[in-house]
């Protein structure tokens, strides 16, 4: 059947329902004149038969378990921490994967989508569920920060994804607010003729 | 003059502080009704206070990480007159660093009201607050004026003053809400680390000296380091003299007094004896004259006023005795050559 065969008042209700949706033209019944497999979005759909059971979920890839902080601080001092990062930052021995000798200006702007990991090559905080960002999770906080000058160490030196690198940031401005997280203020100078009381003037 | 419309709601959502009353003890800074404020600029006793608090070079200027620019370190080739001039600026550089925060008393709010208006009343919903924004005027000195919403026009109090020069003449290291750091959880964690001069250093950039919050906060660090005889944490930091200071004030010398003499320092010790005299001077052994001779005036002090008699009693004895076994151990080794 093909589509000059079909009259003008089902072309339309076929292009209207065909964007990001089956092609399914129907009577005006309802009932389906023919049903065709071809999808225009550009994600591939599951078929038909798995609709009714659950999607089936890498458990390694499943982010939808929320670990508590105190977990992951007990975590940070574990023997498979150790062993898993030794004495380095979490970072240091992750590599981006890109195409050329520079790599993007920008890293990927979340590995997590769907409370599932959507990429081959995590980041080092999305690729361990364990790693809680978290300004009571001082340990973890103090590696990303510069042991130079005290700066916030950016996503392009870490390798973070966008989201947890805000996430990071979040964290340390919390727990520097809360001074789990100390830093050298800078210098106050004094006045002292402001408080030089009025009554020995 | 800049106007600023200000929801009188806002003020009732700010986050409750907890006030640090049970810091707020017999040691205080208001107690009697004396103005420490009236003692702490005298020459006399700025010179002691930078007396006891030493000067170490490398713990003034060890390497601050503000998140300033990394630059490779710089070498230089000198003669001994540019060395030693440099030498002095960087000791005259120090004196600067080592500049104190001053203990006065805190000052409450006073509710000054310039004008009343009724006719004004309902005009807005909200308050407006006005504040001078001209260069050059110091931050406790700007005209900050609120007209409410019921047409009274008054002068701004402490917490509007202080949003409003964080807003319109932002300072380092002061930030606009006051940070959790202080309220009392925080602050006993902080206190536990024994993270004093954080505490002391953002308590500074935060607040101002006459600021009840400020008062409560280095009142709960000094009695924590005093109760931990932590001196040396704050030596060599701007903070050490107004300790002394503070610690003179409210009569409880006596444990930094047996820190010093366990340090064989007898001269600060003098020192930190004639500060409890300058600031009491009704005490009996402030009759007593240094020129005597240093331990005598020490041992006066501790012997009329001291709390803690026995111990810094026998604090002197120790340092007398150590005293003569080094004279000893001279005299041995020069008959020995």
């Amino acid at each position: 059947m093909n589509i000059r065969s079909v009259p003008i008042y089902f072309v339309s209700r076929i292009i209207r329902d065909s964007i990001n949706s089956r092609v399914v033209p129907t009577l005006d019944s309802g009932k389906e004149l023919f049903r065709r497999t071809l999808s225009l979005s550009s994600t591939t759909r599951q078929e038909s038969a798995e609709e009714g059971g659950e999607k089936k979920r890498d458990p390694t890839k499943d982010r939808t378990k929320v670990i508590p902080v105190e977990t992951s601080i007990k975590y940070l001092r574990s023997a498979a921490y150790k062993e898993t990062y030794g004495d380095d930052p979490v970072w240091v021995n992750y590599r981006r994967n890109y195409k050329g000798s520079y790599p993007p200006r920008h890293t990927r702007k979340t590995c997590v989508r769907q409370g599932a990991i959507a990429t081959g090559n995590p980041c080092p905080i999305c690729r361990d569920e364990y790693l809680v960002l978290d300004h009571a999770n001082v340990d973890l906080l103090k590696q990303f920060v510069s042991a130079h000058n005290g700066e916030v160490l950016s996503y392009n030196e870490t390798g973070l994804c966008r989201r947890k690198h805000q996430e990071l940031l979040v964290a340390i401005e919390r727990a520097k607010d809360r001074g789990l997280l100390t830093f050298d203020v800078p210098f106050r100078e004094y006045d002292y003729s402001e408080y030089i009381s009025k009554k020995t003037e | 003059m800049l106007c600023r419309g200000w929801a009188s709601k806002f003020k009732n959502e700010m986050r409750p502080f907890a006030v640090l009353l049970k810091h707020m003890s017999e040691n205080s800074t208001t107690k009697g009704g004396r103005d420490p404020g009236e003692y702490f600029f005298s020459d006399k006793v700025q010179a002691i206070m930078r007396h006891l608090s030493r000067i170490d070079m490398d713990k003034i200027f060890r390497v601050k990480r503000e998140g300033q620019k990394i630059e490779t370190p710089e070498y230089k080739f000198m003669t001994t007159e540019q060395l030693d001039k440099l030498m002095s600026e960087m000791k005259q550089k120090a004196e600067q660093k080592l500049q104190m925060p001053p203990v006065v008393n805190a000052q409450e709010d006073v509710r000054t009201v310039l004008s009343v208006e009724p006719k004004l009343k309902g005009y807005d919903s909200s308050k407006y607050v006005f504040t001078d924004i001209t260069y050059g005027i110091s931050d406790r000195d700007r005209v900050i004026v609120v007209r409410d919403t019921d047409g009274t026009l008054r002068k701004a109090d402490r917490e509007e003053r202080h949003r409003m020069n964080q807003l319109y003449f932002e300072r380092p290291g002061r930030s606009y809400s006051k940070p959790r750091m202080f309220e009392d959880e925080y602050l006993q964690d902080l206190l536990k680390r024994k993270e004093y001069e954080f505490i002391l250093d953002r308590a500074c950039a935060q607040f101002d000296p006459d600021d009840p919050d400020f008062v409560n906060v280095r009142t709960a660090t000094y009695d924590h380091i005093n109760q931990a005889k932590e001196f040396d944490s704050l030596r060599s930091t701007r903070h050490f003299g107004p300790l002394a200071f503070y610690l003179a004030w409210n009569n409880s010398i006596d444990d930094l007094l047996i820190d010093i003499l366990n340090g064989s320092r007898l001269d600060e010790a003098v020192s930190l004896v004639e500060l409890n005299h300058v600031l009491h001077p009704n005490l009996k052994s402030a009759k007593v004259n240094k020129s005597d001779g240093d331990i005598e005036y020490v041992k006066a002090y501790a012997e009329l006023d001291s709390k803690k008699r026995n111990d810094v009693e026998l604090a002197l004895q120790n340092y007398a005795q150590r005293q003569f076994h080094s004279i000893e151990l001279e005299a041995e080794e020069s008959q020995g050559r």
